[in-house]
């Protein structure tokens, strides 16, 4: 089993949670913005980039902003990322803190509101994905899913 | 080259196709098949959001209950008036020869498919853009009361920008008073009413309505009540927190006006 279909069911998942059923209990997280954050922690530069481009088109489609708005932002987010592992080492505070920061520049890019929970949000999203994320390559790795990464 | 420039160089070129509009195509195309799912997911978010809401609220509601019925009453009785003065209106208009003033609009019908990606729950994808006539500035309405504006428009969605979003000014008077202000949203989380005169009168518990200033927008559609006035005496002007009456996370179908 590849872990691509994977990856694209889950971001698929997470696009339509965001646009269509996690604002209406009032919760404002990126919840794509917190997974391939995780995977900047857990896997390689190659494949989180591949994610995160894919993701953006993505999101893209699901939006109604111009196309390649999030394409641009989230490669731009995983450069950034390893950028910032790369310089202050590969800790998770760091990509915590960066997750919150990410958070706000997207809302600044999209002209909304701050909204302080929301960045919150998004940060304990990128904790639980990391674990969750952590354990499902651990599990792949002494099961038979293929990961090439 | 690094998969890092390469990814970046290819996400620049695409933007670069997207200004042309070339890509329009593709992503009407993709949505035609995600704009069901998305509609489908939102409503059982709203379904769930109302059952969680009963549960959780089930205490109050035999209080609420008897509110509602007090009020009933004395709608009943405001109805009776309503009606006689509809009549009285209606007649003054014959005799003057003028035409009524909601009749030169038209409302396009729109379904909500969810939240624009990373509004913080300010703006809503709408179902029908450029193709159904919508167009940037028109108002969106529930009932009598305005819900928002129509930002960005597509060919077949647009976004519609609440009134609790920031980038949303309306002009707008008190109903009783006829002091004038302008509504905004606060930071997404509720409506102010700003630049009202100090020396002009609002109270708690008035109607603000759209004054008509805007073109686009008909006057007399309900923002919502003061709920509290903040004013201080050197300052030129005053503010009031305004409440609404609509819960715009329970919002599936609106209409668009169309002034004529």
């Amino acid at each position: 089993m590849k872990i691509y279909p994977i990856v694209v069911l889950i971001i698929f998942v997470l696009g339509i949670l965001e646009v269509s059923f996690l604002p209406v209990f009032g919760i404002y997280a990126d919840p794509v913005l917190s997974f391939l954050l995780s995977l900047v922690y857990t896997t390689n530069k190659e494949f989180s980039l591949k994610t995160g481009f894919f993701s953006g088109i993505f999101i893209d489609v699901v939006s109604s902003k111009r196309f390649s708005t999030f394409t641009l932002f989230y490669v731009l987010v995983i450069i950034a990322a390893f950028g910032i592992t790369n310089l202050l080492g590969r800790r998770l505070v760091y990509l915590l803190l960066s997750s919150v920061i990410f958070y706000a520049l997207e809302q600044v890019m999209m002209g909304s509101p701050f909204v302080l929970s929301g960045a919150l949000c998004t940060g304990v999203l990128t904790l639980a994905f990391i674990g969750l994320v952590s354990f499902g390559l651990s599990k792949s790795r002494s099961g038979n899913l293929r990961v090439n990464i | 080259m690094t998969i890092s420039l390469k990814l970046l160089i290819l996400s620049l070129i695409i933007s670069a196709i997207s200004l042309l509009g070339w890509l329009d195509f593709v992503k009407f195309s993709l949505n035609v098949i995600l704009s069901p799912i998305k509609f489908g997911v939102y409503e059982l978010a709203v379904g769930a959001k109302a059952d969680l809401d009963f549960v959780l609220h089930i205490a109050s509601l035999k209080e609420e209950l008897r509110n509602l019925s007090e009020e009933n009453l004395s709608l009943k009785s405001l109805q009776s008036e309503v009606r006689e003065l509809t009549l009285e209106n209606t007649a003054l208009r014959d005799q003057l020869g003028a035409a009524s003033d909601r009749t030169n609009n038209s409302m396009i019908f729109v379904s909500v498919e969810g939240y624009v990606f990373g509004s913080s729950g300010t703006r809503l994808i709408l179902d029908k853009g450029k193709s159904s006539g919508v167009v940037s500035g028109m108002p969106a309405v529930y009932k009598d009361y305005l819900v928002g504006i129509v930002g960005d428009v597509t060919e077949r969605s647009s976004e519609l920008k609440l009134i609790l979003d920031p980038d949303v000014r309306i002009s707008v008077l008190d109903e009783n008073t006829r002091a004038r202000g302008i509504v905004k949203g606060n930071f997404g989380t509720n409506i102010i009413m700003s630049d009202v005169l100090n020396d002009e009168k609002i109270n708690v518990g008035d109607r603000i309505v759209t004054s008509g200033e805007n073109p686009l927008i008909p006057q007399g559609l309900i923002i919502g009540d003061i709920k509290s006035i903040n004013s201080n005496e050197q300052a030129i002007f005053k503010e009031a927190y305004v409440r609404s009456l609509v819960d715009y996370k329970r919002m599936e179908k609106l209409f668009i006006v169309k002034v004529d």
